[in-house]
């Protein structure tokens, strides 16, 4: 069995699609463990799409797995690793290496001063696994930092108006926030400017009561 | 200008696989010059060998370059930063064998930067994929050691498995022996034994 979820986020001439994949996988003709995957793709308008992907996990088969529930269960776990993904992106815009660093191990469970005594060489593996995630990620950034530099978010105009709020932190916002509402597909520029209009008028507001 | 250094090789022979990390210096557009580590695993038995995906030991910025050095002072800088990347491998794998988790993990994130007080998060992602790609090779390394160990010396496998980690990390850190390789066999009596040769003397498939 095999069960996609989808996010799209829009951002000027890129469509990023991210996609979480559960599936179960098969052994000597059974049903035997599961499988989640995320997968980026990236598509540039006029452009062929390319896509990135990574394990996330995989193990047993989970006792959900084999009931009729199996559908929801596969649903809700590749959506639960989509928004993660997402809101890891949005880490990364905003910088934040440490909550970045703690979110991936607290997946991975890679530090083993926090962990009951895994072996070196599961230490070994868990980071190995990171290092596919981190770099799928850093394309992925990369991918969507290049679309906000090429939109309209830094004409010159909407640069001076928006730079001091710090641009790429409120991009990171957006897809943080996205990814905790669950929606399907974030127009990101919108997305982009009610945020940093709002952030704006409350800065006006805290200068009109502070001047007061 | 040198293009490419010569490879450093360092190999622990079992009594029925090897495992070999060589590493090699090389220009990347003539301005900087990169290192990278390869791991392979020969089984002896029936001839066969695997190499895993290469991983990148570091980017040097200074670019060992006839403008700046000899031709064979370049080629003995380029010779050093793979000795380098080759001992990097045989201290973490070392570690791992002992079960030096906290050392390991520290070490290699310090090295690779991997670091939650990174200013970027961007950075970090970078450290944590470099420190993956070796991650996989140390994993590899320590999934032949063990299992060579066990099939081979079932008898406190546990314990040679400890033995080697120390020997290995030892090992790296004597220059004079650095293009050797390291025998894991029977003694007289049937027992495990390791022994340090200084030249290599085996032939691989």
């Amino acid at each position: 069995m095999r069960v996609k979820e989808r996010k799209v986020v829009k951002m000027g001439d890129l469509t990023l699609a991210i996609e979480g994949t559960w599936m179960t996988t098969w052994k000597d003709g059974m049903e035997r463990g599961e499988e989640i995957r995320v997968r980026a793709i990236v598509h540039w308008a006029g452009e062929k799409p390319w896509s990135v992907s990574c394990v996330m996990d995989d193990g047993v088969l989970s006792p959900y797995a084999g009931s009729e529930l199996a559908k929801e269960y596969g649903s809700a776990m590749a959506d639960r690793h989509a928004r993660q993904f997402l809101r890891w992106l949005g880490l990364c815009f905003k910088d934040e290496a440490s909550r970045l660093f703690n979110a991936l191990d607290s997946t991975f469970l890679f530090n083993p001063e926090y962990r009951q005594r895994p072996s070196a060489i599961d230490t070994c593996w868990r980071l190995a696994r990171v290092g596919v995630v981190a770099s799928t990620l850093a394309i992925t950034f990369n991918q969507l930092r290049v679309a906000v530099s090429k939109s309209f978010v830094l004409d010159i105009q909407n640069y001076r108006r928006y730079a001091p709020l710090d641009i790429f932190a409120l991009v990171g916002e957006c897809l943080c926030n996205f990814a905790a509402q669950g929606g399907k597909e974030l127009d990101l520029a919108a997305a982009f400017v009610e945020v940093a209009e709002k952030k704006l008028q409350e800065e006006v507001s805290a200068n009109g009561a502070s001047d007061r | 200008m040198l293009h490419k250094g010569p490879t450093v090789y360092r190999r622990v022979i079992f009594p029925s696989a090897a495992l070999e990390a060589r590493a090699r210096w090389k220009a990347v557009n003539g301005k900087a010059g990169k290192t990278m580590l390869r791991v392979r695993i020969y089984w002896l038995d029936d001839q066969r060998v695997r190499e895993y995906p290469p991983a990148l030991f570091r980017y040097s910025s200074d670019p060992l370059n006839a403008l700046l050095f000899s031709r064979q002072a370049a080629i003995e800088e380029a010779m050093r930063e793979a000795a380098e990347a080759t001992d990097a491998y045989f201290v973490w794998l070392g570690l791992a064998l002992q079960e030096e988790r906290p050392l390991l993990f520290d070490g290699m994130t310090h090295f690779f930067k991997f670091d939650p007080s990174a200013p970027f998060a961007t950075s970090m992602l970078y450290g944590a994929q470099q420190l993956g790609e070796w991650a996989l090779l140390l994993r590899a390394g320590c999934a032949v050691v063990e299992t060579e160990i066990f099939r081979h010396f079932p008898e406190d496998a546990r314990k040679h498995v400890k033995e080697l980690g120390a020997f290995l990390q030892n090992w790296a850190y004597r220059p004079e022996e650095r293009v050797a390789e390291v025998v894991v066999f029977a003694d007289a009596n049937g027992q495990f034994a390791i022994k340090d040769a200084r030249e290599v003397v085996r032939v691989l498939p």
